[in-house]
């Protein structure tokens, strides 16, 4: 579980990146970093692929962050928002190169298994995690959110729900249906 | 059990997990929905093994790498973009507007002051702003030409005035157009005759022109106006004609002598005054007719301007109209009489007219006389012309008689 990120945190990095100033994107990261990398992990399922994308949701930052309007009323929350919507962008195109080209070789990917120290385990997180962001994948995006936001970072329903800019209640139903159709598909397996 | 009960349970049931309680503890605290929320727990247990993961160290060093190169480069285009779109990056929307806002009234004020008219309180603007052109014109020539042009533009708007009922009389027209002749004539003094010739013409047309408009005046105080306004332009056009002259000693005592002082001779001199151009009151009337050479004097004034009534009775006169165009200065002169003893400076046009000859009374300065062109029934008591072609140093629109 992460600390949460406050608005005087987020009011302060914003303006200092519209800047253009270096540290204060560098800041962005370590702070947002994780949280977009289990976003895009879920959706993906590669690791390496999902430090990739990760990197490249900050490298969008700061080519638009001068036209990103703040809202001071939710500084935290709509920073965040704005993350989320890159990343899903980026895994979008990520999925859709992926179709035409498997990205991937089956050399390539032994090589991987096999450079693990336990190339058994590893293999079963890989084939654990490729169901996962399989039935992901399948849900809404709101309900993907939920799920990072609940299970990947611990967030409260009150945090999800500032984060995401929800009700509680919503947050509760969302968490309810994204469970019960994970575990419709990810049974069905 | 409803779908909402059992989501209320299940966030329940999540948040005391969140808080350190273990599932079967819930799920032993809800017995009749343990089957439903099982597969529930089991699947978002599942789920936590994602919050696992992080970013690799390595990782995290490439992309703060990236991210600094980009900044870098991001930095470098910015610098290097041009001023004003770097303007445009900074401007706020609200600066933004406000700079579109002051545009916008720039564009409303140049286009309302280059519609304005006569009567319109931006036309002092207009003729100001129209003047400017020519006054950063160098050289005396195409200045002189460029005052003229602007002095026309005067005498559209102040015709457009005179023969419109909707526009009101506006002195600044007749003022601006006065000091376009008079920078013009100024100009022109110090220039080669053929041009200075040239542009007296010019002056002498425009003053004609007023002169017409004296016709359609709709007042006595128009009228007034527009007669002075000729009387100057008439002057400026013999000043642009005479060039620079040195001073001459006036000859003592009345005499009769042709003189080319600007002073106005007395009415009842006999004194035929060798003036280059017609006074207002002679061209006012003036028809195509009289600008023939014309030998013959009319003394019958068809029209007078109000007030000279009993002027234009006694004071016939045969004053020439000036014809000169644009770039061919023909102004008809009349020959300078039989005492005209000072021939033009300049080459005029006029070997072939022999003029009207000698006016023995001044119609002065005014419009008292307007003469309605040769007329050979004229029961004018003036002389007939009986001078000789004043010859070729007759200047343009050379006139007999006094000038006022």
């Amino acid at each position: 579980m992460y600390a949460a990120i406050s608005d005087t945190q987020v009011l302060t990095l914003i303006p200092a990146c519209q800047r253009g100033d270096a540290g204060a994107v560098e800041g962005l990261y370590d702070l947002y970093a994780d949280r977009i990398y289990h976003y895009v992990l879920a959706r993906t399922g590669d690791v390496s692929a999902a430090e990739d994308l990760t990197a490249d949701v900050f490298l969008r930052v700061i080519q638009h962050v001068h036209r990103f309007k703040l809202d001071t009323a939710r500084p935290a929350s709509s920073v965040s928002a704005w993350l989320y919507r890159i990343a899903a962008n980026l895994v979008a195109d990520y999925h859709r190169i992926r179709q035409r080209r498997p990205t991937v070789s089956i050399e390539e990917d032994a090589l991987l298994i096999s450079a693990a120290p336990d190339p058994s385990q590893q293999a079963e997180r890989r084939d654990a995690l490729d169901r996962l962001s399989g039935a992901l994948e399948k849900l809404t995006e709101d309900q993907r959110l939920v799920v990072v936001c609940k299970f990947s970072e611990g967030m409260s329903n009150a945090q999800a729900a500032a984060w995401l800019g929800k009700t509680e209640g919503a947050i509760e139903a969302l968490q309810h249906r994204a469970l019960r159709t994970l575990c419709r598909l990810l049974g069905a397996k | 059990m409803s779908d909402r009960e059992l989501t209320s349970i299940l966030g329940r049931c999540l948040e005391e997990i969140a808080a350190g309680e273990t599932a079967a503890a819930c799920l032993a605290r809800n017995p009749e929905h343990a089957a439903e929320l099982g597969p529930l727990l089991a699947m978002a247990s599942e789920l936590g093994t994602l919050g696992q993961y992080q970013v690799s160290d390595a990782a995290r060093l490439q992309a703060k790498a990236q991210l600094r190169r980009a900044e870098a480069a991001r930095r470098d285009q910015r610098a290097s973009s041009k001023g004003w779109l770097r303007l445009g990056s900074f401007l706020t929307p609200r600066a933004a507007a406000g700079l579109a806002a002051i545009l916008l009234c720039v564009l409303l004020t140049v286009g309302t002051v280059a519609a304005s008219g006569p009567g319109d309180l931006a036309y002092g603007l207009r003729i100001a702003a129209e003047r400017i052109p020519a006054r950063l014109t160098p050289g005396a020539e195409a200045r002189a030409r460029a005052e003229l042009g602007i002095a026309s533009r005067r005498l559209a708007d102040l015709d457009r005035t005179m023969h419109s009922q909707d526009q009101a009389f506006d002195e600044r027209t007749v003022s601006a157009l006065l000091a376009g002749v008079e920078m013009a004539a100024e100009m022109a003094t110090s220039l080669p005759e053929p041009e200075r010739v040239e542009i007296a013409a010019r002056i002498a047309e425009q003053a004609q022109r007023v002169t017409q408009l004296m016709g359609s005046a709709r007042s006595t105080q128009q009228g007034e106006a527009l007669q002075a306004a000729s009387r100057r332009a008439y002057r400026a056009a013999e000043r642009a004609w005479t060039g620079p002259v040195s001073p001459k000693p006036q000859p003592a005592g009345p005499s009769h002598e042709p003189t080319r002082s600007p002073t106005a001779a007395p009415h009842s001199t006999l004194t035929p005054e060798r003036t280059p151009f017609p006074s207002p009151s002679a061209t006012a009337t003036a028809s195509p007719a009289t600008a023939s050479p014309t030998p013959a004097p009319s003394a019958t004034p068809s029209h007078a301007a109000p007030g000279d009534a009993s002027r234009q009775q006694t004071t016939p006169q045969a004053r020439p109209t000036v014809t000169a165009g644009r770039n061919t200065p023909q102004a008809t002169p009349s020959g300078p009489g039989p005492t005209a003893t000072s021939p033009g400076p300049g080459p005029g046009p006029t070997s072939a007219s022999p003029g009207p000859g000698p006016v023995t009374t001044s119609p002065g300065p005014g419009p008292a006389a307007t003469p309605s062109g040769p007329d050979p029934a004229a029961t004018s008591p003036g002389p007939r012309p009986t001078s000789p072609d004043p010859g070729p140093g007759s200047p343009p629109g050379h006139t007999p008689g006094p000038r006022g």
